[in-house]
Formats: structure tokens, sequence, C-alpha cells
């Protein structure tokens, strides 16, 4: 998937007791469909707010997000719903598992949600793919921070989505587990090639991808 | 799966909330239902006997007066060529002495009533040996002048056999009778719960002084409209033909305004649990915020969002309601004693016995607790579905009311008030308040709606005093409930409500207890009464001979005597009492309290003068009829105007009462019995050896009963209890169900606040500081939702007072304020909002500091 941001400022609206707080501003950026992007930036640049533009999780407040030929801008709240649940796949710091749903539900999740078809054998397969075919039955709270990471990846990925979006993933992980999570990501991509955007301060964790866009208050630096 | 996630797992993993809230639905139907089934069990009790006494009939002769001569049996001869059947019948209520039990009596023509209903003789005369039927011969046996037939239970009961002699009182007439028939337990014997005696006609028209007069005739006639044109011909003045039902009908409308009240108390104990559905479905909403946040994410639709939470709803009706069901069915059994009571001291004489659960009632039940709570959840849901994806990252921002939501809701509250202003001036719709009780629910929203601002200020005005007295902690407290304001809010509601709803009735109740007890004070100022029966409630089956009236009037040591009569009479087609009194003596020793003209002299001076009447209030207001105007009442033998010359207070009887001079009654209604005598003594007279004396003298001879006035004062007032018990119960489910809730939301804020509570901790705050602090922001949720909660009791109380029972019943009630009851009350409910903190702060300190603030 080709994503494709012009002129793109966010601002978040103020309230009774605070400003509005002006995150991106007029940024514009072209990545590649099966580009492996990095976006590196100090806490606050405005990574994450990138991301949720980018994944049709928020709109921007102007300018336009399109990815392959869609302008998101333009989609409504339940076009944008089924752009996500369809073609985006998520991955965040703090995992973001549904504590009610079993490792295998979770995973299943989207395919369900999409109503899809044998989704037993893709989610078995997508477990032992992540190494955790033995944790089918366990809920989140029974995982460690990597395990959590790795059935997040496999939900991420289970329909095949032509984006993929990690916001820090090893943020909340030890280097053994950040290496293992980022070597995860890497085969995702290289065995489905979609196009995949991580936002990371960790320059080790910048390397494996094929370039980096660097961000600070709010702008592309470089 | 979004199911799963997001409803059935947690319901399942949060196990007390939802006991908690499936229980509070339970009870609000629970009370529907038990209400519905012992109401339709007295109700069912009376139509059955009504139908068993009525057997074959489809047509009934009738007089409004309640007799009819027995000429007009003649006047029906013509039928007799279309195919017509009569039955001629006396069907009226006495008791068998000496234990005074309430029996019918059903005086029939034992030779023709086979047609009309089915006797199936168990044993007759002597003949105990069941394979020898009785010969043509023994049956005669049952025609003698002083024969009765009995059904075997009642008989059983009684210790009764062939032979043995039993003893009437009805109309005043006490009979010594000898059964010499034992039916079956079938047809007309299973009428009254068995409470029946079956005789000639002759038997009883001799006996009980009703020479040449029936209740009724019974008829069985073709089906057309010729036949029931020419009856309508044949039928002298003041006699008219109905179908047996009718009489159903009428006494079904009398209990409407009864059972519509006691509905509309249940309905509070079910607006309570539907404000905990709404409270629950609301909290874990927003527990949920942040998965909803992931599943938005992920791609699930709003729409989908909602359907799960209204399918939480919807999860707890169901459980909700069928739990209630079982818990109503129960209920009903213990409460049926109760409203069979009510019914009796008020209004009929019925014997209810078993419950039993109709198809309908499930269905009832099931409806309201499902489609409330399905209601209940759609405000919740429709929030829930608004979560916006990706709200998982920025967490804090969405929990606060804005200055805006809160002017809203103060307009709200001023729309709601200013509708149920108008809504209190409706007038009533076919008996029913409708618009007293649309007032109600208005008054409610507009409370409710003002629980932000109630909150808030509180918490504000409390500041500065909890910072004083517990330091930080207290600032800390004030602040944490003003930043939660949503659910806090939502908390305080909860507790104003059934706090409102426990003042109002408290007021209400108070109030009314109050009034009677001044009317009862004012009214009973007779030195003794005498009467043919023991107990209040069968009063009216148990008379007196006139005879005994001159007696007592000669004793040396009575001043004078009042002698009260009257029966049921049917007026508009509804069942009123007509009365009548001795007005001189009334006028001159009594003080009927009065509503026009101010003092009772004139009033009855007037009546006695003009052949007159005087009203109740609920007579006057329920047919809208006042001094000045004329009443046209049927009297035996035709219809005649009565001017209303006053109209006086009277809470004994909702119906309306209609009292007239006794000279005028008894020459009316030829009817000489008294029900009671009023005693005046001389001055000076011991009052408890009078009583005594009294008794001795009239007691072996008319079975009379001498009480003194406090004990009727005493007795009064406790049938009032009595009646007002629901009341009292329903009171406390609702404000058990409104603690329940508050525990709920208590403990989901802590669940929620778990990390900023383990900053607290970090931060240097003890654990007793931080129970101080969680106790001292329930205490203010407490103290907002007492302070809501009696403003709204308070306005709540004046509806029920000026509106919902002026039209429900027609009585005016003065304004008392029970201080010790409210009081009381206020106490359980600020403690118990005390006790629900304490839950919560237990909860709070088993955090685990460290994992709560690594958590995120």
């Amino acid at each position: 998937m080709r994503v494709s941001l012009q002129h793109v400022s966010h601002d978040y609206a103020g309230t009774e007791d605070s400003a509005a707080v002006h995150v991106l501003d007029d940024v514009s950026l072209e990545i590649t469909s099966g580009d492996f992007a990095v976006l590196m930036g100090a806490s606050g640049s405005g990574k994450s707010t990138l991301l949720n533009l980018i994944g049709a999780v928020d709109r921007p407040t102007s300018g336009r997000v399109f990815l392959d030929q869609v302008d998101t801008s333009s989609l409504s709240e339940n076009g944008l719903t089924r752009l996500r649940r369809d073609a985006i796949g998520f991955v965040f710091q703090f995992f973001n598992l549904i504590p009610t749903l079993d490792v295998y539900e979770n995973v299943a999740f989207p395919l369900s949600l999409a109503g899809q078809k044998n989704v037993r054998e893709r989610v078995r397969a997508a477990l032992a793919e992540v190494g955790l075919g033995h944790r089918e039955t366990h809920f989140p709270s029974e995982l460690s921070g990597g395990e959590m990471q790795r059935v997040a990846i496999a939900r991420a990925v289970i329909h095949r989505p032509s984006l993929v979006l990690a916001d820090e993933p090893t943020g909340n992980l030890d280097s053994k587990n950040g290496t293992m999570i980022l070597d995860l990501i890497r085969s995702v991509r290289q065995e489905h090639r979609p196009t995949v955007i991580m936002a990371t301060h960790s320059d080790r964790a910048a390397a494996y991808g094929d370039y980096v866009i660097h961000i600070a208050d709010g702008r592309i630096a470089g | 799966m979004i199911l799963r996630a997001l409803v059935l797992r947690p319901l399942v993993r949060e196990k007390l909330r939802t006991a908690l809230t499936v229980l509070g639905i339970a009870v609000g139907v629970a009370v529907v239902v038990a209400i519905q089934l012992a109401n339709q069990s007295a109700l069912r009790a009376f139509r059955e006997s009504v139908d068993a006494v009525a057997g074959r009939a489809n047509f009934q002769v009738v007089s409004d007066a309640g007799v009819i001569s027995e000429n007009v049996l003649l006047r029906l001869r013509p039928l007799w060529r279309s195919g017509g059947r009569f039955a001629p019948v006396i069907d009226i209520e006495g008791v068998i002495e000496p234990s005074q039990l309430p029996i019918r009596l059903l005086g029939v023509d034992l030779f023709s009533d086979l047609h009309f209903r089915d006797y199936r003789f168990a044993t007759v005369l002597t003949s105990e040996d069941r394979a020898a039927p009785p010969s043509a011969q023994q049956y005669l046996e049952l025609f003698k002048p002083d024969s009765v037939v009995l059904p075997a239970p009642f008989a059983r009961q009684q210790g009764l056999a062939i032979g043995s002699p039993v003893v009437l009182n009805v109309n005043g007439n006490r009979r010594r009778l000898i059964v010499r028939g034992i039916l079956e337990a079938h047809g007309p014997a299973t009428a009254f719960n068995g409470s029946i005696a079956i005789c000639d006609l002759a038997t009883a028209q001799r006996n009980f002084g009703m020479l040449g007069e029936l209740s009724r005739i019974d008829l069985i006639v073709p089906e057309t409209a010729a036949v029931t044109a020419a009856l309508e011909k044949l039928l002298p003045e003041g006699t008219r033909v109905e179908r047996p039902s009718r009489r159903n009908e009428r006494v079904s409308r009398m209990l409407r305004a009864f059972r519509v009240n006691l509905f509309a108390l249940a309905g509070v104990a079910l607006l309570v649990g539907v404000f905990l559905v709404y409270n629950t479905v609301l909290i874990s909403i927003l527990r949920r915020r942040r998965e909803v946040g992931i599943l938005r994410t992920l791609g699930t639709a709003p729409r989908q969002i909602f359907l799960a939470f209204l399918a939480e709803g919807a999860l707890f009706g169901i459980a909700g309601s069928a739990l209630g069901i079982l818990l109503g069915n129960t209920l009903a059994t213990s409460i049926l004693g109760l409203v069979g009571r009510t019914i009796n001291a008020l209004y009929i004489t019925s014997r209810p016995q078993a419950v039993v659960l109709t198809p309908g009632v499930i269905a009832a039940g099931i409806a309201v607790g499902t489609l409330l709570s399905l209601l209940s959840a759609i405000q919740p849901a429709i929030e829930a579905s608004r979560v916006p994806p990706g709200v998982m990252i920025r967490a804090g921002l969405q929990q606060r009311t804005g200055v805006r939501g809160r002017r809203r809701l103060l307009g709200v509250a001023l729309v709601s008030f200013i509708l149920a202003v108008i809504a209190s001036r409706i007038p009533p719709t076919g008996g029913v308040a409708i618009g007293g009780y649309l007032a109600v629910l208005l008054v409610v929203a507009g409370f409710s709606a003002l629980a932000p601002a109630a909150v808030l200020r509180t918490s504000a005005l409390a500041r500065p005093v909890m910072r004083r007295l517990f330091n930080v902690v207290g600032t800390v407290a004030a602040a944490a409930v003003q930043a939660s304001l949503r659910r806090t809010s939502v908390a305080s509601a909860a507790l104003a409500l059934a706090i409102g709803m426990m003042v109002a009735v408290a007021l209400m109740v108070g109030s009314f207890r109050e009034t009677v007890r001044i009317w009862v004070d004012q009214t009973v100022q007779s030195d003794l009464w005498l009467r043919p029966s023991r107990g209040l409630s069968n009063a009216q089956s148990a008379l007196f001979p006139s005879a005994i009236g001159e007696e007592v009037r000669k004793v040396d040591f009575v001043r004078a005597i009042d002698r009260i009569r009257g029966r049921d009479v049917v007026y508009e087609e509804a069942i009123i009492w007509v009365g009548s009194g001795d007005f001189g003596v009334g006028a001159e020793m009594g003080d009927l309290p009065m509503v026009a003209p101010r003092s009772a002299d004139p009033a009855l001076a007037e009546a006695v003068a003009r052949g007159g009447v005087v009203v109740s209030e609920s007579f006057s207001l329920r047919f809208d009829k006042g001094v000045g105007d004329t009443v046209e009442l049927p009297v035996p033998g035709g219809r005649r105007s009565f001017p209303i010359t006053g109209v006086y207070r009277d809470y004994s009887n909702d119906r309306g009462v209609v009292v007239m001079d006794r000279p005028l009654y008894v020459e009316l209604f030829r009817d000489q019995a008294i029900n009671t005598i009023v005693v005046y003594l001389e001055p000076g007279v011991d009052h408890e050896w009078a009583r005594r004396r009294l008794e001795e003298m009239f007691g072996p001879k008319y079975g009379a009963f001498a009480i003194s006035n406090a004990s009727i004062r005493r007795e009064v007032m406790t049938i009032f209890d009595q009646t007002f018990m629901i009341t009292y119960a329903l009171l406390g489910v609702a404000i058990a169900v409104a603690v329940l809730g508050i525990v709920n939301t208590l403990s989901a804020l802590i669940l929620e606040r778990t990390r900023e509570l383990a900053l607290l901790r970090v931060t240097g705050m003890s654990r007793r500081q931080v129970r101080t602090m969680i106790v001292l922001e329930s205490s203010l949720i407490g103290v907002a939702s007492t302070v809501t909660g009696v403003a709204m009791g308070w306005v709540l109380s004046w509806i029920l007072i000026h509106v919902i029972n002026k039209q429900s019943f027609g009585w005016t009630i003065d304004f008392h304020v029970p201080a010790a009851l409210i009081a009381v009350s206020l106490a359980i409910t600020f403690l118990s909002s005390l006790a629900a903190g304490v839950i919560p702060a237990r909860l709070a300190n088993r955090i685990p500091v460290a994992a709560a603030i690594k958590a995120e």
C-alpha cells in the first residue's frame, strides 16, 4: 500500500482548562508500497499522531492522507472503520490486547470481524509463527510482555493487511524481547510484503527499516 | 466475539457487580409480579365465587338498591313461552355464631334450582351410608323451616354433621338451624371458599326478615335481542337485567384505584432497579473505554459496540426478570394476606387462596424488566459507540462534564419541572391519576438532572471544611469527587431517587396517618360502641335487630344512642355505601368533621327537615356533587332524589358514602337492622364499668360486644398501619436497591482509579489515609444525594397528597411532617452511603502499588 500525506496538520482541540495543541504542522511525505519506513523523533514530536492519521484512526485538521488512491479524509466513519478492519494492522507500545479474550480469541478477532473463513487454521498457523502455539487458551494477564507483543503481532497480520503500523513496539520490552519482536516484524514483511511504518526512538530498532523519517516538533526534519 | 470481549467475559469476571445488578432488577420485577399475583388472586377468589353462585344463569334481574320484590317473578311469566327459566335467589352475607366467621347465605327454590346450579349431595339427613342414595322422602326434609345445607369441607372444619344445630346471624336475626344436608365441594358449594350455607328460599325469607323480598332473580333465557327487550319491558322501575359478570366488573373497577396505587409504588422499586442498570452499563462502559478503543482501532463499527452494550442491558433485564418472577411468586404468597386484608377492610369480602403464576403475569414481568433494562442501556450504549478509535492512546481527556453539558442539564431540569406543574393539573382518567404519576416521573427526571450540579456544589462547599478537618486527604477527596463527576453524579442521582421516594412516602404516610388520627379523634367522640361482632372488617355482615335499639335507650346510664346502618348500592355503575344514623343525636352529641358547610349541625338539621343527605368528600369529588346539588339513589321499588346538605370528611371508605337520617332510611329501604350502636353515657358514669354492664345485658341475647372509644381508635389505626405495610416494605426495598447501587458505583470508581490511588500511595499517602479519602468521597456523595433527595421527596409528597391521593381516593390530607420517621430514614441512608464507601476502601487497600504503576 502506498502512503501519501499532503500538507497534513493536526491540532488537539482546546478544552475549558487547556489551550489547543498543534501536534503536526504541514507534513508531506510519500511511502512507496512495500517499504519499511521508520519514524524517529523525541517524545511528543508527533510520531504517534502521524501513525494515527495514516492508520485512519483519526482525521487531520487540514491536509490530505492517501492510502493508495483513497483519500481517508473524505471517508465516512464507516468507511474508515472498514479500511482499518480490512487493510491495516496495528502493533502498539502497550500491546493493547483485549484483556477479556484469550490469546486465540485475540488473534482471531480481526478475522471474525471481517467474517472470514478457516479461522481456526489461520490462527493456529499465525500463533505457531510467533512461537506461541502452546499459549492459545491463556489470557493476556498470564503472559509476559514479550509474549503479549508477539500475540499483538500475530493479531496485526492475521488478516493479511497491506499496511502494518507499529508504534514503539519495543518501547516496553527488554532488549532480548525487543530483538525478537523486530525480527518477527522483519520476517512478516519479507513473507507478505506489506508496507510497514514503525515509530521508535531507538537507533537499533531504526536499523531494521529501509529508511528513517525524522520528526521534530511536528515537522519532517529530514 | 465483540459481545464476548465487552460483555460476557466481564460479566462473568465481575460476579459481584453482575449479581447486584441482576438482583436490583429482580427486586423491582418481583414486587410488580407479586402485587399483580396477589391482586389477581384476591379478585379471582371473588369472581369465582360470583360465578359459582351464578351457576348456569346467563342473565340476572337485579336492583341497584340490593333488594327486589318477589312480585317481579310473576311479571316474568310471559317468558316461559319462549323457553325462559327463572330462579329467585336470596344471596346475603351473615356470620356464624359464636365464631363470628363470615358466611354467605344462599336461599334458593330447592325444587327448581337444579336447572341453575349443580348440587351434589354427599349426605342428606341421617343417611350416612353412601351406598344407599337418599330417598325422595328424605329430600323433603330439606324443606323444613329450620333446614340448612352446608358444604362438606366447611362442615368438617366447624365440626358439624347431619343433625347438628348451627346459629346464623343474618340481617340482624340470630336463628338456630339444623344441618340436614352436606354438599360435595362442587359448584356453588365452592363459592366464598366454601363458607356458604344453602337453604330453601322460604326458610331464608322467614328466618332472616326478607318476607316477600329477593336479592335477585337468576335467568336462563335464549340469547336473542327480542327476549332481552321483552324482559326490559316486563320489569318494574328500579330493577334491570344484566349479565352475572357485571358484578365482577364493578368490583374490579372499585379495586382499580387501589391496584394502580400499589403498582405505582412497585414502579418506584422498578425505577430504582432501572437506575441500577443504567448505572452498571454506564460504569462498565467507562471502565471498558480502553477496550472499546482497541476494538474500534481494529475495525469494529460503532453500531457493533452499541449493540454489544445494549445486549448487556438486555441480559441484565432477562436474568433479572426471570429471577424476579420467581421471587415475586414467593413474595406474592406472603403479601397475599396483606392485600387480602386491605381489600377486605376497605372493599369486599374476598378470601384469596393460592397464588397462580399465569403466562400473562410471566410475560408482563419479563416485558417490564427487559424493556426497562434495554431502555436504560440505550443512552450509555450510544455513549460507548461514540468512543473514538485510538482512545487508549490519549487517556484522561474524556471524563469531565463540560460547563456546557451542565448548563444543558439545568435546562432539562427546568423544563421537567415546568412540565410537571402542567401534568399535575391534568384531571384523572377513569379514576386513575395519570397526570399525577406523570408529574412524579418528571420531577424525578428533573432532580436527577440536577444531580451533577448538586454534587459539584456540595464538594465545592465542603472542600475548605474538609481541608481543615482532614488536611490534604480532605482536599484530594473533594477534588476526586469533582473530577469524576460523570460517575459520581449517576450514583448520587440513584441514591437521591431512593431517598426522595423514601421521604415522599414517609411524608405522605405520616401526613395521612396524622390526618386520620385527628379525624378519628374528632369522629369517635362517643363513649362506647355496641357491635354484633368483634372485628371491624366483617362489621358489614353482622347485624343487630332493631329491637336492641329501644332496649339500650332505656338503660338508665345511657344518655343517647345513634344507630348506624348502611348497605352497598349501585350508583352510576359504581358501588357506593348508603348509610344512616340518628342525625338529631349526631348533631347534638357528635362533631362530624365537615368540608362544607363548616359546621355539621346546620347540615344535619337541614337534612332531617328536607329529607336530604350528607355525602363524604370522596363521593363529592368522584361524582362532582356538592352542597345544593341533588343525588338520585336507587331504593327498593324505584329511584329517589335527595338534596345534599353537607359534605363531610371520611377516610374509612374511598368509594363514596351517602348518609341519611335513620327514619328516612328505614322507610325507603325497609331495613330496620343495625350495624353499630353508638352509645353516649350520662356524665360521671365510669366507661369501663358501663362497657362491662352493657356486655352483660346485651351479650347473651344479641351477641353484642361493647367497645370503648379508645380501642376503636386503636383498631382504626391498626387497620391503617396494616394497609400501609406494603408501602413501608416497598420503601425498604427501594433503599436497599439504592445502597446496592452506591456500593456498585464506588467499587467501580476505585477499580478504575487503581493507578491514581497507587500514585497517591507512592507519593506517601498511607493506607489509612486512602481509606479515609474514599469514605470521605462517599459521604460527600451521601450529603449531596440527601439534600437533593429531601428536596425531591418534599415535592413528590406534595404531588402524592394533593394530586394522586385526591384524584384516586378523594381524600384531603393535611400536611404533617413525621420528623422522627424522616430523621431515622435519613440516618439509615446516610450511614449506608458511608458503609458503601467502606467496601471499596478495602478494595483500594488491596491494590499492589508497584504493579499498578508499571501497568501503564
